[in-house]
């Protein structure tokens, strides 16, 4: 159905509270990508992995180049400060960082939906926080 | 060695112009075309083509939801359904034998190859009944049609269903590491009745959902290389931005045999793969 009209229509606050959210740390991550991953490749940073010994076996599935190589996985590299200090681990928490992004996003939505009396939205936010969250554990590939 | 870094940079950074332009998302171009020219293993560049989906869709997020445009309380529910799938489909997909996925990947490109040969698209199709239950969740909206300066008001129908095609494409997604907006948007568009720039954006509130849940599987099963991701990340944000730029100047439609045509291409390339050929 269209409708003539003299001004936009409202932007449901969930929603500018999601956006806002979202702008501010997309473009934070963004930038933290690209920093990190020129520490990795200009050899700024020691490495956990070398490139050269990753790209030697770039080839292989997943799973034979971690026995191999014991690359950073998950959660691994923030072992230790030593760990976690190297160009590929950084990459690797910019890559983190932005999958996060939606968790931190919702964190922040869920309650303007119950602000709004929209409950069950905030409710499905949560649900789905928790479900991102879980993932991020890795139990469930463990 | 940072080369072939540089080399996925360039080819994401081509790709993206074309995504655009096409009107298809990066990681649906990315993973057939990138694991059949490219030396990676599938498992990488399955995870850095969710990784390609997913920033494109978070960096293009805030400006969609502040116009209206993507809409929360459509995506929500669907991205529940899917990131659940994804998860599983990611679990799935990395304990196959490559051959296999190679061979999987091979069917569900040519299929989405022929699905965009044939799907048509429609602006505001008209939804004159809602269903029970978008009713219940109150699941509607209007925006602001910079095009026509009119309000758009729409509705939606066939809610149940579309949540099982959202789990269906999750798993697709999180399999293959496929951004599976060439499937959320006629699903939202064709199937529920929402209005095509509603479809789309919402669709990329959904991917990135689905694609940050099935990422978490990728990264800790090693199949998250930074060395390949990154500069395919870098490559297809930078594509799309100049490919939005030139949207207007180039005849998309022409441009979309193209893309169709690499699709197939592509998928027939690792279906022969996935065959030993």
């Amino acid at each position: 159905m269209n409708q003539d009209t003299l001004g936009k229509p409202p932007v449901q606050n969930e929603q500018l509270a999601y956006a806002g959210v979202l702008d501010k740390l997309s473009h934070f991550a963004m930038l933290f990508l690209g920093g990190s991953y020129a520490a990795y490749v200009f050899l700024l940073l020691p490495q956990k992995v070398s490139i050269n010994a990753m790209a030697a076996n770039w080839h292989l599935k997943a799973s034979v180049m971690q026995e191999k190589l014991n690359a950073p996985v998950g959660w691994s590299f923030m072992a230790s400060p030593e760990s976690f200090l190297r160009g590929d681990a950084l990459s690797y928490l910019a890559i983190i960082m932005i999958c996060m992004i939606p968790v931190v996003c919702l964190l922040f939505t869920a309650p303007a939906f119950f602000r709004e009396k929209r409950p069950i939205f905030g409710v499905i936010a949560l649900l789905q926080v928790l479900i991102l969250l879980v993932a991020a554990t890795g139990m469930l590939v463990r | 060695m940072v080369g072939m870094g540089a080399a996925a940079f360039l080819f994401s950074f081509v790709l993206g112009i074309f995504a655009v332009l096409a009107g298809v998302g990066g990681g649906v171009l990315f993973v057939p075309i990138v694991s059949s020219f490219f030396p990676f293993h599938l498992d990488y560049v399955r995870g850095a083509g969710l990784m390609v989906a997913l920033s494109g869709a978070i960096s293009a997020g805030a400006p969609l939801m502040r116009k209206g445009l993507a809409d929360l309380k459509l995506g929500l529910p669907m991205a529940l359904i899917g990131s659940v799938s994804s998860i599983a489909g990611a679990m799935v997909g990395l304990s196959l034998p490559a051959e296999t996925v190679q061979l999987l990947l091979g069917i569900v490109i040519v299929a989405i190859a022929t699905i965009m040969f044939l799907s048509g698209k429609s602006g505001y199709p008209e939804v004159k009944v809602p269903d029970a239950l978008s009713k219940a969740l109150h699941i509607s909206g209007i925006y602001y049609e910079e095009s026509i300066k009119k309000e758009i008001s729409w509705q939606v129908h066939r809610t149940p269903l579309s949540l099982v095609f959202f789990l269906m494409i999750g798993f697709i997604g999180g399999m293959f590491g496929l951004g599976a907006g060439f499937a959320n948007v006629p699903v939202f568009n064709l199937l529920m009745g929402v209005p095509l720039k509603v479809s789309v954006a919402t669709s990329g509130l959904v991917l990135s959902i689905n694609g940050a849940a099935a990422a978490w599987v990728y990264m800790f099963k090693g199949a998250m290389l930074p060395l390949i991701a990154v500069p395919s990340i870098g490559g297809m944000m930078l594509g799309s931005k100049i490919g939005a730029k030139l949207l207007t100047k180039v005849n998309t439609g022409s441009v979309r045999v193209i893309v169709v045509s690499m699709l197939a291409v592509a998928g027939i390339r690792s279906l022969l793969k996935g065959f030993g050929i």
